[in-house]
C-alpha cells in the first residue's frame, strides 16, 4: 500500500495538465452551464468536437474517460429512459398506456444521454489531469472574495489540503486494522445485515482512535512549528496564471458565442 | 504445522496503472515448530509474505501450503476461519486493533470468532493476561485507558488467546522500553519452546542471532537468502552487498580479529563470543 | 555560560491523574550540549518535552529557555527557539510536498516569499533531500519522513531541537542516518540536542544523560558514570551496554576486567593486553 492514487489523477506533461488548475476550474463550470445552451444537432456538433479535442490534448487514453462513466451508466440510461417514455408532442409511432414513443423523444433521449456524456467527460478530463492539492488550492483561490464575509478561507483551504494527505494514510490504516481483524476470525461481506454491521464495529472504532491520535500528534506538531490560526501568514506555493490559461478561457467564451448562434 | 511455498508471486493493483510486484517468484519451506526470522529493508516484501500465511493475501500465481491446507490464487474467501484460527498474526503496532469495552472482551473476541462459547473465551483471556504478565485486575479496565506498553501486551494477547499453532510476529516490539522489548522476547521463545512455530520480521540483529533457527532474507520483492543464522552472519560480504547489519557480537569479534584474536567461526551472539574469546584470555569457560 | 534551558521545580500533573506526571524537576543544560533523556515507558519523558516548549503548562516551578522565562506572554517567542521532532512520521506532515512542508513554519511566521524559498532550498540541502523536494509524503520511507520533519525545524533556526523518541520508529539504517544528520547539525549550527530514549547508540553519544523514573529525576549523569553501574540500569528501564554486557560474562568466567563502562575499541584494546600477559 502507500502507493494509491487519491482520486483519479494521472500524471502527464500534456498542456492540459500544466494550466492553472482556477483556469480549469472555471472552465468546467462554463461548460457544465453552457451544455444547457445546446439544443439541435449542430449545437452537440460543436460540444462534442470541442470535447473531444479538449481529451485529445490531454494524453490520457479514452480508456480512462470510459472507466469515469462506467459507475454512473445506469443513473444515466434510467434518466434518458424515463425522458424519452414521458416526453410528449411529435408523432407518436408506439403507444402504450402512458407511455409513447416518438421521433422527438428519441432525439431528446440522445441530446440528455449526450448532455450527460459531456458533463461526464469534461469533468473527468478535470479530475485526470489536476491533482487534488492543485484543487484544494483553486477552491481557496476562488473562494477568496468570501473572506468579505469573515468566511474563513485560508483555514478552509489548508484544512482541506491536510484533509487530502491524510487520505492514504487513513486508507492504509483502514487496510491494516480490517486486517488485523480478519487475522482474528471476523468475515466481511458475510452473514446478514445484522452480523455485518457487528463486524463493522472492531474496524470503526480502532480508526475513530487512530484517526483522533492522528490529529492529536498533528496538532501538537503544527502548534510547536509556530501555528497560531491562519490570519498573517504568508504563502509558499503560489499558482501562475499564463496567456495559455487566459487562451482557454477565451476560447470558452467564443464557444459560449457559438452556441448562442446556432442554437436553435 | 509445516510451511511451504513454491514459486508464489503477488501483484498489487494488477491491470493498474501502478501495478507493481510484491513477492516475485518466492519459493522455502518453514519446518513445524521452527522458530524464523525474516530480515530485510522496508519495503523488500517481509510483510507481503507474511500476510500470505493467513490468506490474507493470496498469491497471484504459485502454491502455498500450510499444514493440510493449499492456498492458491483460486481459494475462495469463505471458509478460512480454521487456517486463521491455526495461524495467528501480530501486526505492527498491534495496539491500533483494540476496540472493546473492556480488556477482557478484546482479548476474548478473537477466540469466539472461532467459536470458542464465551466462558471458555473469558477463562482462556485470564490465562493470556498472566502469559503477557499483566495482573488480572487489567481485564475489566477499558484498553484505551492502559499505557502504550500494556496495550501491546493486551493485542498480543489478545492473538495469544486462539492459540494459534503458527504465530507471526510483525516486528512485536518496536517502540518499547528495553525492559519490554526483553520480556516479549522472552515470551515467544517460551512459546517456541513449547512447539509454537514462530516467524518473527524483525530488524534487530541481536533477536534474530540469539532466537532464530532459519533466516529469510527478502529484497525488492525476491527472497534472496534461505539459510542459517550463523551463516547469514558470517557472510560479510552478502549482508555489506544489501545494506544488512550485523549483529555487535560478530561486528566486535571483527574488531578482535584484526588484533590477532582467533574465531574459528565468527561468533553471532555474546555467549559465543564469550565462549571463544574466554581460552585466549587464560579462562576457562563454564 | 548561562545555561540555554534551566528547569527549576517543575511539577506537572495531568487533568484527572491522582499522581503528577512529573514533580519537582530541577536541571540546567548548557548551550550546545547533546542530552539524553532516558527511562521506561511512562516515566514522564514526553511530558517533558511538552512543557519545554509550552504545549503544556507547568502547575508550579519556573522553565528558562535562552534567559526567557516561559509565560503565556513569552510562549510563541520561545517556540521559535525550540524545535520538536516527534515520534512517528507520519502524524507530523502538515505539507502536501516535500518542500511545503519544510515551508510551513515558517509561513507561520509570515516571512516573504522570496526569502523563504532560499531557507526552503538550504534546509533541505542540509539533509540531503533537496531532490525530493516535490514529491509527497506517502513515497518516501520513513527515514527520509524524518528527514524532512528535520528540515522543517531547522529552516526555523532554532537554538534547541528536541527529539521526541524520533528514531524509535525506524529500521536501523534510518536510524544511523538520523543520529548522522543531528550530529552534524548539532555541530556545524551550534544547535542544543534533547533527545528522549530508549536507543544505546543514541545515548552512548550523549553528554549529559538525565534519567527519569516515575516522574522524578533519578540521577544526572554522564555515559561512563551510568554504564559503570549497570545493576540501576534496570531500574531505569535500560539494558547494560554491548560491552558491559561481554565484560559480566568474562568476568564471571574469572578473567580479571574492570568494571568501569568501556567504549568497544578501549576494550578491545584491553582484552588485546589481557591476551598478551597469558
Amino acid at each position: 500500500m502507500g502507493k494509491m492514487i487519491i482520486g483519479r489523477y494521472l500524471p502527464g506533461n500534456s498542456i492540459i495538465h500544466q494550466l492553472d488548475p482556477r483556469c480549469k476550474f472555471i472552465a468546467t463550470f462554463i461548460f457544465v452551464a453552457i451544455v444547457f445552451l445546446a439544443n439541435n444537432w449542430l449545437t452537440y456538433l460543436i460540444l462534442s468536437i470541442f470535447v473531444l479535442v479538449a481529451v485529445a490534448f490531454s494524453q490520457v487514453s479514452l480508456g480512462f474517460f470510459i472507466r469515469g462513466i462506467r459507475p454512473m451508466i445506469f443513473l444515466i440510461l434510467f434518466t434518458v429512459a424515463l425522458q424519452v417514455l414521458f416526453t410528449p408532442g411529435g408523432q407518436p409511432f408506439w403507444q402504450w398506456w402512458i407511455f409513447s414513443l416518438s421521433n422527438l423523444s428519441i432525439k431528446n433521449g440522445i441530446f440528455i444521454f449526450m448532455r450527460f456524456l459531456l458533463i461526464i467527460l469534461i469533468s473527468t478530463l478535470l479530475t485526470i489531469t489536476t491533482t487534488p492539492l492543485q484543487m484544494s488550492d483553486a477552491v481557496g483561490a476562488i473562494l477568496k472574495p468570501l473572506k468579505v464575509v469573515h468566511f474563513p478561507v485560508e483555514e478552509v483551504a489548508l484544512m482541506l489540503s491536510i484533509a487530502l494527505q491524510f487520505i492514504p494514510l487513513l486508507s492504509d490504516e483502514t487496510t491494516k486494522i480490517m486486517n488485523a481483524q480478519r487475522a482474528r476470525g471476523v468475515d466481511f461481506g458475510d452473514g446478514n445485515l445484522f452480523q455485518q454491521l457487528k463486524a463493522i464495529v472492531p474496524i470503526l472504532i480502532p480508526l475513530f482512535v487512530s484517526s483522533f491520535n492522528i490529529a492529536y500528534d498533528l496538532s501538537i506538531a503544527m502548534e510547536s512549528r509556530g501555528y497560531q490560526s491562519s490570519s498573517h501568514r504568508s504563502k509558499y506555493r503560489q499558482l501562475h496564471w499564463q496567456g495559455a490559461d487566459s487562451l482557454v478561457i477565451l476560447l470558452f467564451i467564443v464557444l459560449t458565442i457559438l452556441l448562442i448562434i446556432f442554437r436553435s | 504445522m509445516a510451511i511451504t511455498f513454491k514459486n508464489v508471486t503477488h501483484v498489487y493493483q494488477p491491470g493498474g496503472p501502478l501495478e507493481y510486484e510484491g513477492l516475485t517468484n518466492v519459493s522455502f519451506e518453514i519446518p513445524d515448530g521452527c522458530f524464523t526470522a525474516i530480515i530485510g529493508q522496508t519495503g523488500s516484501g517481509k510483510s507481503t509474505l507474511v500476510q500470505h500465511i493467513n490468506a490474507l493475501l493470496k498469491p497471484t500465481s504459485g502454491t502455498i501450503k500450510i499444514g493440510e491446507r493449499i492456498i492458491t490464487s483460486e481459494t475462495k474467501n469463505k471458509h478460512l476461519k480454521p487456517l486463521r484460527q491455526q495461524v495467528g498474526m501480530v501486526f505492527q503496532l498491534p495496539e491500533q486493533q483494540l476496540f472493546a469495552e473492556t480488556v477482557l472482551d478484546d482479548i476474548s473476541f478473537g477466540p469466539q470468532n472461532f467459536g470458542m462459547t464465551q466462558q471458555q473465551a473469558q477463562k482462556t483471556a485470564y490465562q493470556m493476561l498472566d502469559l503477557v504478565r499483566l495482573p488480572a485486575s487489567v481485564a475489566s479496565k477499558s484498553p484505551f485507558d492502559l499505557s502504550g506498553g500494556q496495550m501491546r501486551r493486551v493485542a498480543i494477547a489478545g492473538v495469544l488467546a486462539s492459540q494459534p499453532t503458527v504465530l507471526i510476529l510483525d516486528e512485536p516490539t518496536a517502540g518499547l522500553d528495553p525492559q519490554g522489548h526483553q520480556e516479549l522476547m522472552d515470551l515467544f521463545y517460551q512459546l517456541n519452546q513449547q512447539g509454537t512455530t514462530i516467524i518473527l520480521i524483525s530488524h534487530q540483529m541481536e533477536d534474530v542471532a540469539r532466537y532464530a533457527q532459519q533466516v529469510l532474507v527478502m529484497d525488492q520483492a525476491h527472497l534472496i537468502r534461505d539459510d542459517q543464522p550463523q551463516a547469514i552472519f558470517n557472510d560479510r560480504a552478502f549482508l555489506q552487498a544489501h545494506n544488512l547489519l550485523e549483529p555487535e557480537s560478530t561486528q566486535f569479534a571483527r574488531q578482535l580479529a584484526q588484533k590477532g584474536f582467533k574465531f574459528n567461526k565468527l561468533p553471532i551472539t555474546e555467549e559465543q563470543l564469550a565462549q571463544q574469546l574466554i581460552p585466549q584470555l587464560g579462562g576457562h569457560y563454564g | 555560560m548561562d545555561p540555554i534551558i534551566s528547569l527549576q521545580d517543575v511539577t506537572f500533573t495531568y487533568e484527572n491523574a491522582q499522581h503528577p506526571a512529573l514533580s519537582e524537576i530541577t536541571f540546567q543544560i548548557q548551550p550546545q550540549q547533546w542530552v539524553a533523556i532516558v527511562g521506561l515507558n511512562g516515566s514522564g519523558k514526553s511530558t517533558l518535552s511538552k512543557l519545554i516548549n509550552g504545549l503544556l503548562p507547568a502547575d508550579s516551578g519556573t522553565i528558562k529557555i535562552a534567559g526567557k522565562v516561559l509565560s503565556e506572554q513569552t510562549v510563541w517567542n520561545i517556540r521559535r527557539d525550540i524545535g520538536i521532532i516527534f515520534q512517528n512520521p507520519d502524524h507530523q506532515f502538515v505539507g502536501a510536498t516535500v518542500e511545503d512542508d519544510v515551508a510551513f513554519g515558517l509561513e507561520n511566521q509570515n516571512m516573504p516569499r522570496t526569502k523563504m524559498v532560499a531557507r526552503v532550498k538550504w534546509a533541505l540541502a542540509q539533509v540531503h533531500m533537496t531532490e525530493f523536494a516535490h514529491k509527497a509524503p506517502q513515497t518516501l520511507s520513513g527515514g527520509q519522513k524524518q528527514r524532512v520533519a528535520i528540515a522543517g525545524i531547522i529552516a526555523l533556526q532554532p537554538k534547541i531541537i528536541i527529539m521526541d523518541e524520533s528514531t524509535s520508529m525506524l529500521d536501523p539504517n534510518g536510524r544511523q542516518d538520523i543520529l548522522q544528520i543531528m550530529r552534524n547539525l548539532q555541530q556545524q549550527l551550534g544547535i542544543t540536542i534533547l533527545s528522549i530514549t530508549h536507543d544505546m547508540a543514541e545515548i552512548v553519544q550523549a553528554d549529559l544523560i538525565i534519567a527519569l523514573k516515575d516522574g522524578k529525576i533519578q540521577k544526572q549523569t554522564t555515559v561512563q558514570e551510568l554504564f559503570s553501574d549497570i545493576d540501576s540500569l534496570t531500574n531505569i528501564g535500560l539494558q547494560p551496554p554491548f560491552t558491559s554486557r561481554l565484560q559480566v560474562l568474562l568476568r564471571q568466567a574469572g578473567i580479571p576486567l574492570t568494571t568501569a563502562y568501556q567504549t568497544k575499541q578501549r576494550l578491545a584494546d584491553e582484552l588485546w593486553q589481557l591476551h598478551l600477559k597469558t
